[in-house]
Formats: C-alpha cells, structure tokens, sequence
C-alpha cells in the first residue's frame, strides 16, 4: 500500500488533541524554580551600577545574576551550522544594553511572585545613551550600535561594526543598470516590510538541570536541538559533551525558535543554583524580545522591452537587524535571490543587500526568510510593470515564469530548475479563480468594491552544501520500526511524514514506524527544522536509511530462506521468496541471539542542490469605500512543491501560511515608538487574524518530481507564505487605484 | 492587579464597608483589572450578592451588576425588544469565554472608551443603579469619573425601539476603532459615538431628524491614537452613522 | 487560603494566593490541558467550563473558584476523541497548543447552540487563536463533526 500522496494523521494528533501533557512546561519538574529576567527600560544604555542585594533578600530567592557573574564571551544565539553565518555580537549578560527589553538580570526563585519580587528590588543606574532607531539613518551614523572591540565575525559577508553594518552583499548576473536603458518599459518602487511577529502560540519555554552525571540537560521549545547544544556550551562556557538537549513537543515555531532566545538564560540559572530552572516568556517578552521578522525597505526596479519580456531586476534591500545579528546575513541573501530569480527571460539582475544595526529587537527568522519581503517589493513592482506595458498581471507572468530547464538568475549561483510546473500553477489558479471574471474591479449592490490580485514566488529546500540531515532506522522485534531524526517536529507533522516516507521505503505500513523524540544524547545529527530543509533533506537521509537497513534485513532473511531461495521481496510482514515468507519478527529474533549483526542503519544527507517550491497566489478583496477597509473574500494559492508527501498537512500549512501572510498584508503591526518602546506589544493590540476575519481560501498543488528528492518531494512550509501579500495588495490597487508601498495596509489612505 | 486578601461579602453593605479602604478594589471578570500591574489591598468578589440575574418588570428590565455579556445577547425578550442589538454589538468581543467572564458592572464602571456596551446601552435611555439605592441616567453616568462606587445593576427601560450598531475594528477580536449605536423611539432619534477614543457620548432626541443628527455627531470630539486619526474617526462616524440609519429606515419599512 | 471546588467530578482542597487565577491553580493540581499563551485574555488557551460554562481560566480568579465546578478537558476525553478523529482527518491539530482550549469551546459550542450555522459556529469559536492553521481546516472538521452527530444549521 502507498504510504505517500495521502492524508496521514499525525501521530500525536488524539495527544494534542486531548489535552495531554506534551510540551516543555508540562513535562518539565514543576518544582522547578522559576526563572525571570529584568529587562533594560532604555534603548540604549551603559549599566553603571547594579545592586541585588534586596532582591537577594526576598525570600525564597535562589540566585540573581548579572553582568559580572557569566563568562564573558561574545557569540550568537542564531540557530545555523558552523561556521556560523551571524555575527558574534551578543553576550549572555552585558553591561551595555542596546534595545528596551535587552536583558540585565537573571532571578531563579521558588515561586513566581518571589521572583517577580526580586526583579521589582535590582537597583541599576543606567548611563542612558542616545537610541539609534530608524534603519534608514543607521549606516555610518555616529551613534554605534556595536563599539566593542570584542564584536567579531567568522564569516564574510562584508560586514563592519564601525559602520553599524552587520552584512553587505552584492549578487549579480550581467549588467542590469545597461540592460534597464534598453529596456521599453521600467517600472520603479520603494517597499516596506514591518517587523511583524510570527505568535506561535506556545511561549519560548525551557527547563534546564543538572543531571546525576553533572551534565547540563536543557529541555525546549526548539527547532534547533542540536545548535541550542552548541550555543548552551558556548554561552556558559561548559563542554559540549556536558550538554544534553531533548525537545518535547513544540507549540509552533515558524522560525522563532530558530533562534536560541530562552535557552541560555534559564541554563544559566541552574548551573548557578544547582536546581532545576524553567523559564516561560510572556506575550510582551515574546514581542519586545523575541525574534520576529527583520524590517525592510526594498527599492526595486524591473524593466521589460515591448512584448513584456522581463529582461533586467535592480533590486536593493537595507534590512533592519535591531539589536544583534541573528539571521542578518542570510535573511538578506534569500531577499534579494528567489524574488529576482522567478523571470526566465531576467538574464540581467543586479542585487544589493544591507544589514544594519540599530538599537530595536533583534530580528531573526520568520517562515519566508526574507522572501517574503523581497517578494512584496518584486511582485508589486511587476504588477506595475504589467499596468505600464498595459497586459494583464496574469499573462505578464505567463510569458515569464520559469519553465523546467530554465536557469533561475541569481538563484544559488543560476541553478536550473528541474522540476517546475509555475505555469500548470499560474493556469489552474486562473482557473480555480476565475481570473478574467473576479480580477475585474466590480461595485456590489451594497456599494462595496470587489477586485482581485495576483503574485508569484519561490523558496528553496535546504540550504545547498550546508544543511546536514541524518537518519537512523533500527527493525525492531514485533516487526516494526523506530526511526530516529534530528529535525525538529514543531507542530508541522514531520515526526508523521518521515515515518510516512520510511514507510514508504520499507514497504510497510506508515503506523509501524515509529519516530522517536528528539534527544541529542541519542538523535542523530540534524542542523535542525528550518530553511525548508526537513521533507527534503532529512526525508533524503530517511531514504537512504531505510535502502541501508532493508539490504542487511534481506542479508539476515536470505540466512533464514537459505542460499536457493530466490530473490527476495521485503513488505510489512516479513521477507518473501520462492513462496516463502519469514516474518519481521522471526527475522529480528533471529539476529538477537548469537549474532553479531544489527538490524540498523544510519545515513546522512546533505543536498547539492536547493530545489525551489512555486506558488501562485490569487486574491480577491472587498474595499469598503466608506471606511477604507479591505477584507479579503477570497485566496486561492497553487503550489508546486514536488510530491506531496502527506496531502492534509500540505493543505494546512499552505493555508496557515496564507493567513500569516493575510495578516502581515492587513493588519500586523509591532512599531517602534520614539523612545524605543514597542507600541504594539500583546496578541490584543498587535492584529493577528481570528477566524472572524478569514476568507474563502483554496488550496491546490500542481505535483513537479523532483529527482533529488525523497519521492520526488521538494518544500512546502515557507513558499507558501510569499505571495499571499503582494496578491492581496494588487487587488486593493485594482479596486482603488492606490498603489500600497508599505505594510500593512492603512484604510486611512484609501478613503 | 496583586491583591494581599480576598473577600466574597454576603451583603452590599460589607461591601461599601470594604470599599472605604483605599486600594481595596471589586474585582468583576477581571479581565483587565488582571492586567494591571499595581498593587491593591483587598479583592472583593460579588459572587455572594445575587446580582446576575436579568429581572423583567412590567416596565423594565433589571440587569444585575454581575449578569454577563454573554447572558445579555443571549436574552430572549431583550434580544427580541432591540432585534438583537447586543448579539450584534458583542459578536467581536473577543470570544464568548471572555463574555462570559465579562460583566456589565465591570465595563460600566470601567468607562472604557472602546465600550461596545456603554455604546448600545445609551440610546436605550437606560440607567445606572448604584448602591446605597440611587439611579444616575447612563448619559450622566458615563461622563462621572469612577470614584468607587458600587454599581448594582442597569436598568432598561421597555420600548418600542429600532436600533442598529456597527462597529469598526482592526481585527474582529481587537478593541474598536470606532462604534456607533442609533436608536429610533417614536420620534425620537439617537445615535451613540464610541471609540472616538473617548467613551461613548449620546446625541439626538424627540423629533431629531438623521441629516441634522449627522451633522451633530461631526462636531463630537475625536482623538488620534494608534488605531487612528481623529480625521479619520470623524468620517468613520458619519459612516456608520448613515448606515445604521439605513438600516433603521430599513426595518421600519419591513414593519 | 484555602478552597474547595469541584475539579471533574471530584472534590479538591487547594491552596491559592488571593491574588491567584484559576489557570495556575489548575496546573499546580495536575491539569496540564489549560495553557498560557496570551496573558491578555483573548487566546482562548486556557478554556475550562465553570459550572459548564467556558471561560478563560487565566482571568478567573481562584478564590472565585471555592465552591463552584470546574471542568476541564481532562474529564472530556471519550467525547474529545470523538471530535479529534475529524481535527485528525484534516491536519487541524498541527502544533496543538491551541487543542485543549479549543476543544473545550467547540464542546459547550455543541451543548449550547442551537442552530450551527457557519456563521453561528465561528462567532462561538471566535475567542480560540490558532496561528498554524488559519482556522479553515478547523471549520472543517468542526462542520464534519457536526453533521456525523446530528447538529446542523436550522432549515432556512
């Protein structure tokens, strides 16, 4: 029986689902102390004095650290393989603090309000500076961000803390500046993208303790287990063999917790007390100092010659990295690379990347990666093109969209795409959407105006050369399976989709595979779950693993059947041959008693390519013209991500993605107020959708096969984030003939 | 809000008594009171009081302090006297958990701007009941600083009355930008403008036509902050204004 | 002090701060289905029933608690399961933080209305947040569900 291309359950649904105790805060010692931080008031200031003597005093205070009681060591908490690509510019504690909420002091008390007693008791003196706080302003301005003589990079990506530039990059294919001149028609505009959040729904949460062998054992809400490894050692100067992370399940990630954000503190706190600590961020901690998407202003220019051949992109992105560098340099490249690299006949790109410090929360990682916001600027700027050349948004893309075999631009240095069906996407989305009817501008009976919009985009799968996945496969003696991964299942399913996949390879069912959770004392190496990489890299090292372990399961039956037994077929019950069956368990029992042979496999992958997804993405909105007021009536997004693999939690995430992306286009909005202060700070004032404020959305795929990958499969998680909001915004500029340049969407502007 | 003591008094008078102590604070659905950060002294509950029931006379009804949202657009007869004015005005309140913790003394005494409630109530021509036994029409009320006052219910009168309200929101589950309340009694004519950010103010009266009443709610004060310009809100308010009106216009014609 | 209060049919004796809501109490006897997501009262994720009405646990306080009956999904779990085979079918469970508290609200949703319209539905769910899923899946399986047990819109 097939085991892919179908809706699976996820293995941990009827847990989840009925309230059992699952995540870190469950699970965790719930004598553990409490752990909290004090964190700065000031955007910017040196701390010149801190007394903790009465909040020592409270009672049932175990232990309140600052500055001066951690190693004093600069690194970053950005979750990415070694060398590691973001700068070392942070410190676990450090007597300068550069953004409201960076953290001053860590309290480890035995109940909550004890601690919370003990942040009220710190006495600091700040020396407050003068904040550095908008983006445009920050490249050589006086005020530094990153003065220390300490701050220092292992990678090259241009960046100069004298300058508060944390990553400069250029990517380029011919001559776009000579190429735009030729062209007949260019069209220009300045994008903004805010620093919205991506309100995962389980807090950054972690339990950290000592155990029986003196190891420090962290326990987190994590997409990164084996780099949260990597930074704990680091951060507290402790071995790395003496750390142990276990990842429980996660409440939602989408990037956040690519990022080490409460990891280090709380592990801090129980190497200083000897006592298991757990830390749980609140709302306001999460959004003054989580990691949400870097802000960015993107000035773009695409030129076409008369046909509406798209022949050159100048695209320049200045992203804004806050406080620290946490994902700076990568969120840039992926802001400049997919967006531009969409256009077959774009033979001529010129891409140019800023990353600048300023004293705000630090960025980091948000599904899309940067694409997201490229993408905004790039496909809004196409569709303005298509006005200018004056065809159809649609058809401006159905003579340039990437066909199979094109060269993708800047893409991962002109990959050629080998999978694609952009087009079979662009022509079924047109169909499911009625593209000439609803993309009209109509004016219901009621007086509301209707329009509709539309967007491309890509992602990729796994970083090329860099993300690593390992597999192992062991049989089991009731003839089943356990599958062991280090990716990171944060509510996606992948836990269920690569048992899905070695189920497939193992010709059984997917319910006799088991995935095992994610110890680094016992998992195999994974850089993790992000960069779209765990269908496509870890299900590849899945594959592997499992063609490995099926060839010794084979050897041990062929042991059994004996040499004239033919040739051997292996399926979920056992191992045939010549009308002979040995089952699984007889196989496994065999090799457990006077063997010396392991029914396990263990297999790494690492991708030599970065096969991208594609999406389509149609909006139709309702503009109030009393109020200025968009909803959204109707999306439709066409994906391309190879074989779907599990066709239910594909249609989720593309649909989960579309409303992340909705809300971003609407109303998300976390700003920066003068003095440095978030003004939107709770899920109450911040804007996320509700089911109140959703559309009509339809999912469908248009299924590439992808050679390199397990099944045919590419990714899906991020690339269906990307087109949503540009979609959403063409169709406000076809209802309205206003053209937003920065979101979200202020009604204000359309009345 | 950290309390150091808790008390459910079995009277209202206990509680007056309690309420005499500076810091001491009645706690209702605790919703935002929990929100706040300051320290106080005793926590009253009015658990013990039986003030959440929705009492009908021949001429009112009787909404007890601790009736919740939910239990008013959930009523029957009020439902059926105002065509499901507080069903409408609630629904994006964020959720019926919240509404069922949410009182109606606690968001009248709170006098919040973005008050959906202060804003359907006004033009019902309804009152404040405090104790000891007083009765402040809710206009007045409304413009009172609180001063820790025990509020014991509201008092609806039963009309005959059309009434629409609309509400303009960020997101559904997000406090208003704007909300607007118009009410036509015989003919008399209300219209209530909340959100502006400033709470609720109520305009209009006997023999009020809708231009004039239009023309009246654009001299209201308004106010910027980040959810909008006070440009904006002004025009936002003779929006829905008009439509409310509409929709008035367009019940009385299918009645 | 000290209250007594109903926790799923049993009687329990717990100690609370007067200060204390009812969610952290709940977690401290053991219930670990109620979370903590917002801290401002709109997520829906600490949903329990008092007296079978939802409400957010972390807005109650817990001396209100003494003498009243609390339900939570931990005594739900044969009718969650019921339910969860629909959420299981469409991929709505996902990251599942939202689960409980979802579950908890589409359960009083099915004892309290009357006529389960689309509109009617997603006006009583609407407390409930969930960022993975954009709440289409859950309008599925919550309609499905619906239908197989009998609970449809009135005919208009």
């Amino acid at each position: 029986m097939k085991q892919i291309s179908r809706p699976v359950r996820k293995k941990d649904a009827f847990a989840l689902l009925t309230g059992k105790p699952v995540y870190t805060a469950d699970i965790f010692q719930q004598d553990a102390l409490t752990v909290r931080l004090l964190r700065s008031p000031h955007a910017f200031a040196d701390i010149t004095g801190i007394d903790t003597s009465a909040a020592l005093k409270v009672p049932g205070v175990a232990c309140v650290l600052t500055w001066r009681d951690v190693p004093d060591i600069r690194f970053t908490i950005a979750g990415q393989a070694v060398p590691e690509w973001s700068p070392y510019d942070r410190k676990l504690l450090d007597s300068t603090v550069r953004y409201v909420g960076d953290p001053v002091a860590i309290v480890a008390a035995e109940t909550p309000a004890a601690a919370d007693k003990a942040l009220k008791l710190i006495r600091v003196t700040y020396r407050v500076k003068e904040p550095l706080l908008d983006a445009r302003a920050a490249l050589d301005n006086p005020i530094l961000v990153h003065p220390e003589s300490d701050w220092r990079t292992v990678a090259d990506f241009g960046a100069d803390a004298k300058r508060n530039l944390c990553a400069h990059e250029i990517d380029r294919v011919g001559d776009a500046e000579a190429k735009l001149k030729e062209c007949a028609y260019v069209a220009e505009g300045t994008y903004h993208t805010g620093q919205v959040s991506q309100c995962f729904m389980e807090p950054y949460t972690t339990g950290a303790y000592t155990d029986s062998f003196g190891r420090m054992t962290v326990v987190s809400s994590t997409q990164i287990p084996f780099h949260v490894r990597r930074i704990v050692s680091t951060a507290l100067q402790i071995p790395l063999r003496n750390v142990r992370v276990i990842k429980p399940r996660v409440g939602g990630g989408f990037g956040a917790k690519q990022t080490a954000v409460s990891e280090i503190y709380a592990a801090a706190a129980a190497k200083a007390t000897g006592r298991p600590c757990m830390l749980q961020y609140t709302r306001q901690e999460i959004f003054e100092a989580g990691s949400p998407r870097h802000e960015m202003e993107i000035t773009v220019r695409v030129g076409a010659d008369s046909e509406g051949h798209i022949l050159a992109i100048d695209h320049r992105v200045l992203s804004n990295t806050g406080a620290y560098g946490e994902h700076g340099p990568t969120t840039i490249q992926l802001s400049g690379r997919q967006p531009t690299s969409i256009y077959r006949y774009a033979k001529d790109i010129y891409f140019e990347g800023t990353v600048v410090y300023t004293n705000t929360v630090p960025a980091g990682a948000y599904r899309g990666f940067g694409v997201t916001q490229g993408a905004f600027a790039v496909e809004s700027t196409v569709n303005e093109l298509a006005r200018q050349i004056g065809i159809d948004p649609i058809e401006i893309r159905r003579i340039n969209l990437l066909r199979e075999g094109d060269v993708m631009g800047i893409y991962d240095n002109g990959e050629v795409t080998e999978s694609c069906r952009f087009i079979d996407c662009l022509n079924r989305a047109d169909e499911l959407f009625g593209w000439k009817e609803n993309a009209k501008r109509r004016v219901m009976p009621d007086g509301m105006i209707r329009a509709g919009g539309i967007a491309a985009a890509m992602q990729g799968s796994g970083i090329a050369f860099v993300d690593t996945a390992t597999a192992t496969v062991r049989l089991v003696e009731d003839g089943s399976y356990i599958l062991e991964i280090g990716a990171a299942d944060m509510g996606t399913g992948c836990d269920t989709i690569l048992a899905q996949i070695a189920a497939e390879a193992l010709g059984c069912s997917v319910d006799r595979v088991h995935t095992a959770a994610v110890d680094t004392d016992h998992s195999p190496y994974d850089t993790g779950s992000y960069a779209s990489s765990t269908t496509y890299v870890t299900g590849n090292a899945v594959v592997k693993a499992c063609a490995a372990l099926k060839a010794k399961i084979l050897t041990a039956a062929g042991a059994l059947l004996g040499p004239d037994a033919g040739e051997m077929t292996l399926d979920g019950s056992g191992v045939s041959a010549g009308g002979r069956t040995v089952s699984l368990r007889e196989i496994s029992l065999h090799t457990q008693s006077g063997q010396s042979v392991m029914l396990q496999a263990t297999e790494s992958h690492s991708g030599k390519v970065s096969p991208p997804p594609f999406i389509v993405s149609m909006a139709e909105i309702e503009l109030d013209p009393g109020t200025g007021r968009v909803r959204v009536t109707r999306l439709v997004n066409v994906i391309d991500c190879g074989t779907v693999i599990n066709t239910a939690l594909a249609r989720v995430q593309a649909e989960g993605a579309a409303m992340q992306a909705l809300g971003m286009a609407l109303t998300e909005r976390a700003a920066v107020g003068e003095n440095g202060r978030l003004h939107e700070h709770s899920l109450l004032t911040y804007g996320m959708p509700t089911r109140l404020d959703i559309p009509e959305i339809t999912v469908d795929f248009c299924p590439s096969y992808e050679e390199t990958g397990p099944f045919g499969a590419k990714s899906i998680g991020e690339v269906a984030i990307n087109a949503t909001a540009p979609a959403i915004t063409e169709a406000v500029y076809n209802a309205s003939g206003i053209r937003v340049h920065s979101l979200p969407v202020n009604p204000e502007n359309l009345i | 809000m950290l309390f150091s003591s808790y008390a459910a008094p079995a009277s209202p008078d206990e509680v007056i008594a309690l309420l005499g102590k500076r810091n001491n604070r009645i706690a209702a659905g605790n919703l935002w009171l929990r929100m706040s950060r300051r320290t106080g002294g005793t926590m009253i509950d009015l658990k013990n009081l039986g003030w959440d029931q929705i009492e009908e006379t021949d001429d009112a009804y009787l909404i007890g302090a601790s009736v919740t949202l939910h239990m008013l657009e959930t009523h029957p007869g009020l439902n059926a006297m105002t065509g499901n004015l507080f069903a409408d005005a609630f629904r994006a309140i964020v959720g019926v958990q919240f509404r069922n913790a949410a009182t109606v003394g606690g968001s009248l005494y709170m006098r919040a701007g973005f008050s959906d409630l202060l804003t359907a109530l006004l033009p019902l021509n309804a009152a404040v009941l405090l104790y000891p036994e007083k009765e402040i029409p809710l206009a007045e009320y409304a413009r009172l600083a609180p001063a820790g006052e025990l509020i014991r219910g509201v008092r609806i009168p039963k009309q005959e009355v059309r009434v629409a309200y609309r509400a303009l929101r960020n997101t559904a589950g997000s406090v208003p930008v704007l909300t607007c309340a118009v009410a036509a009694r015989g003919s008399a004519l209300y219209a209530a403008i909340g959100a502006r950010p400033m709470r609720a103010e109520l305009i209009g009266g006997p023999g009020e036509a809708p231009e004039s009443l239009a023309a009246e709610l654009t001299r209201l004060t308004y106010g910027t902050n980040r959810a909008a310009s006070e440009a904006y809100r002004r025009h936002v308010a003779g929006v829905l204004f008009a439509r409310c009106a509409g929709e008035i216009t367009g019940k009385e014609t299918q009645a | 002090m000290n209250i007594t209060f109903v926790l799923n049919g049993k009687t329990v004796h717990a100690e609370t701060a007067p200060d204390e809501n009812l969610l952290s109490v709940l977690r401290r006897c053991g219930v670990m289905s109620v979370k903590c997501s917002c801290d401002t009262a709109n997520c829906g994720c600490c949903t329990v029933w008092v007296n079978g009405k939802p409400t957010l646990s972390c807005a109650y306080p817990a001396p209100r608690a003494d003498g009243q009956e609390i339900t939570t999904l931990e005594a739900l779990t044969e009718e969650a399961e019921s339910f969860a085979a629909y959420m299981a079918d469409e991929g709505a469970d996902q990251c599942g933080f939202c689960n409980p508290g979802f579950v908890m609200n589409v359960l009083a949703m099915k004892r309290e209305l009357t006529d389960f319209t689309e509109e009617n539905v997603r006006t009583y769910l609407a407390g409930n947040l969930c960022r993975c899923t954009g709440f289409a899946s859950q309008h599925r399986a919550v309609a499905a569900w619906l239908k197989n047990t009998g609970r449809e819109a009135a005919e208009v």
